[in-house]
């Protein structure tokens, strides 16, 4: 009976440990054996080259670059998405007649994909486009979104912001709901107004959603990629670059499968790093508050 | 129950692994973005007998060569080839080449049986092209030992395709009373100051990969018409990027962006854009590939577009472009390569097909006997500019002598942007091209 319930667990686990093995644990063990060699992507043979891969990539100015543009669209969106999710969640926990509404309006972006959203943004933004036409209407300049390298990364970083928002709204929302009622009378009696109401049990009892949030902006705006690629193929003259885009340009672009595998380790590292202090740090501060 | 159950998830853990497994060659591909021929998807290939056979296609589709260019071909030559299937895929993004997209499908086993396009060089150093015997087909196709690697063919080719050109709106330029197209630097700065003084935008660009692209034919010319094997030169160190006659090309380049010729806010908009902007009358040059008299022919305007070559620091006439480049090449490890050999010398070769491709794309045939096509005035003034130029090389990451390093055109893209942005250091940009060049060498 025991040894029939193991094969069934055995069973229940393999379809998930078997995907798990192909898409994730085989690639990441693929990036990292190219990373030591000298391939292009094509030839059927390549030869060893050891960390000559690895030093030139921390010698490069362009993955340097890369890596800057990344942190700064990192931070500011991951900041800017859950300090508006928090936010609207706030406004839209009430019931009323349009909650329903402006929540699937919110949402609305994140069911587009992330290629769609761009072109139409695009056609917005564009020298061209709606809103500069818009804007020489009313007699103000034209203003180039994509072509004055800081304005074309503050653009992606903000595409991201609006994107995003919905999802972390959502987060918050469910965050919100299972705050119980009891502790807002509480405080209601002791005199709280909204704000302390906000800074002593809302926003506290919000950590494993801001946890949970902070993360998944951060690892996913760490591989920010379509945005640039759709919008300004990382210019002008590699201003947008992340390291994402990077690493499919070096790779299938330039054919240096090998080095963009060592930038792609490089991405790794740094991600793995930065996220598995983020979220000690996050749960310790959870620990702390609830 | 259990048993049940255990049944049900052993068929999840094989179709688990059937998901993880190879897909090799003329299989269905469902991870890209696939067609059969009449649009449907995949049902005829299921429905076929078993002797039929199935060979993968990728097209390679633009605003001229549409989905509906490659399907009614493909319905013509499987109604003439009875038991030959096609199968059309495409590359998800316009990337300028389909080269990535099919370094992907290399990659995991999938590579088409025919390709269109493609770089070839790069495909046969990976050793996935099949070489095409020189028989009679082949040899009605003008100088298609240009084409060869090493004495051996791997696309079929039959077009020549000018590439160095600007586009003049007729109406503007008289409206700035310039008489004759510029041929010299000299007249061509003569013509845009007098096109700047009337308010007209002397010349359009774009970002993305217009930018490089207008550097480079702005540029090349004069400098590939006294080497035409400048980039096999530089692959031997014998010449560089911050030689005395790039930097003069390139500095003359900066110079007509430093007088404020080019479009105001030419970085925030993209080639699709552009062309638009040039046939809404906003601009009165564009330097363009033939490939844009194709849109023009279509357009609803009121002025009349004539073209000439890119001028040369001297005046000399030399257009650069592309002589039997791309085409359509077979994989060397197609299961089907007979059936694959044959489509690709009809979808280039029949009559019918070579001539609507020429249409479609503003392409002039280079075959021994050349077909002529329905010419707008503006492609018929295009091809008397070819009847008095030399065969042409190409520029950027085409051959000159030699295919250039691998992904050499981002590099124009981030001098020409950076050009465009104001840096007017064109040494330093130039020297860019060099280090990138070296650095990618490998």
């Amino acid at each position: 009976m025991l040894k029939n319930d193991r094969w069934s667990f055995a069973l229940m686990f393999s379809p998930g440990i078997i995907i798990y093995f192909c898409f994730l644990l085989i690639p990441i063990f693929l990036l990292v054996y190219y990373s030591f060699y000298n391939w292009d992507g094509l030839s059927p043979s390549y030869s060893f080259a050891g960390l000559s891969n690895y030093v030139e990539a921390f010698h490069d100015k362009a993955f340097a670059r890369a890596l800057q543009v990344t942190l700064f669209i990192t931070v500011v969106s991951t900041l800017a998405v859950n300090i508006l999710g928090i936010a609207f969640a706030v406004l839209l926990n009430h019931k009323g007649r349009m909650t329903n509404f402006y929540r699937s309006v919110f949402f609305f972006p994140l069911l587009l994909s992330t290629v769609s959203i761009g072109f139409i943004w695009k056609s917005i933004l564009s020298y061209n486009g709606l809103l500069n036409n818009l804007l020489e209407k009313l007699g103000a300049e034209r203003i180039e979104f994509f072509g004055n390298p800081d304005l074309a990364v503050w653009t992606i970083t903000f595409l991201a912001i609006w994107q995003s928002t919905g999802f972390i709204i959502v987060i918050y929302l469910a965050g919100l709901q299972s705050i119980p009622g009891s502790l807002y009378e509480a405080v209601k009696i002791d005199g709280a107004n909204r704000w302390q109401q906000f800074r002593h049990i809302t926003f506290p009892m919000l950590a494993p959603a801001f946890t949970m949030s902070i993360i998944f902006m951060f690892t996913g705006s760490m591989r920010e990629y379509d945005r640039v690629a759709i919008l300004t193929s990382g210019g002008p003259a590699g201003a947008t670059e992340t390291i994402a885009y990077q690493v499919v340009k070096v790779g299938f672009s330039a054919n240096r499968l090998s080095y963009s595998a060592s930038l792609a380790v490089y991405m790794l590292i740094i991600v793995s790093l930065l996220s598995v202090s983020l979220t000690v740090y996050l749960r310790r501060r959870e620990e702390r508050l609830l | 129950m259990r048993k049940w159950f255990a049944l049900g998830m052993s068929m999840m853990l094989v179709t688990g692994l059937a998901a993880c497994g190879g897909n090799n060659n003329g299989g269905g591909n469902e991870s890209t973005p696939t067609q059969t021929a009449n649009g449907s998807e995949g049902k005829e290939t299921d429905k076929a007998p078993a002797k039929d056979v199935e060979i993968v296609f990728q097209s390679w589709v633009t605003p001229n060569l549409t989905v509906e260019y490659y399907d009614q071909l493909i319905k013509r030559f499987e109604s003439a080839n009875p038991g030959i299937k096609v199968k059309r895929i495409q590359p998800p993004a316009n990337e300028g080449s389909p080269d990535s997209y099919l370094k992907t499908l290399l990659a995991s086993g999938d590579f088409p049986d025919v390709v269109l396009n493609a770089t070839i060089q790069m495909f046969v150093d990976a050793d996935a092209l099949l070489e095409i015997p020189i028989d009679e087909d082949i040899q009605q196709i003008n100088n298609f030992e240009s084409d060869m690697i090493d004495g051996k063919l791997y696309n079929i080719s039959a077009i020549r395709q000018p590439q160095s050109l600007i586009f003049y709106n007729k109406k503007l330029f008289a409206e700035a009373g310039i008489a004759s197209t510029p041929k010299s630097w000299a007249e061509l700065e003569a013509a845009a100051e007098k096109l700047k003084a009337k308010n007209i935008t002397p010349l359009l660009t774009a970002g993305d990969w217009t930018a490089g692209f207008t550097f480079s034919v702005m540029t090349s010319p004069t400098v590939y018409k006294d080497n035409k094997v400048w980039y096999a030169d530089r692959f031997d160190n014998k010449v560089k990027f911050t030689d005395d006659n790039w930097k003069e090309a390139a500095s003359f380049y900066a110079k007509l962006v430093e007088k404020g010729y080019f479009n105001k806010g030419a970085l925030s908009i993209d080639y699709t854009a552009v062309e638009q902007e040039f046939l809404k009358g906003k601009g009165a040059m564009y330097p363009m590939g033939s490939w844009f008299s194709a849109a023009e022919a279509v357009s609803d305007k009121d002025f009349e577009v004539g073209v000439f070559a890119v001028p040369t620091k001297d005046g000399t006439q030399y257009m650069l472009g592309g002589e039997n480049a791309g085409g359509y090449a077979v994989a060397k490890n197609s299961k089907h390569s007979e059936e694959a050999l044959k489509f690709a010398k009809f979808m280039m070769l029949d009559p019918e097909a070579h001539k609507g491709y020429l249409q479609a794309d503003a392409l002039f045939s280079n075959l021994k006997e050349p077909l002529k096509w329905d010419m707008s005035p503006l492609q018929s003034e295009i091809y008397d500019l070819l009847l008095n130029n030399p065969p042409m090389v190409g520029h950027l990451n085409n051959k000159v002598g030699r295919v250039p390093v691998a992904g050499i055109q981002d590099q124009y893209n981030k001098v020409a942007q950076n050009i465009m942005l104001g840096d007017v250091d064109v040494e330093k940009g130039l020297q860019s091209l060099d280090e990138y060049w070296d650095k990618n060498n490998k």
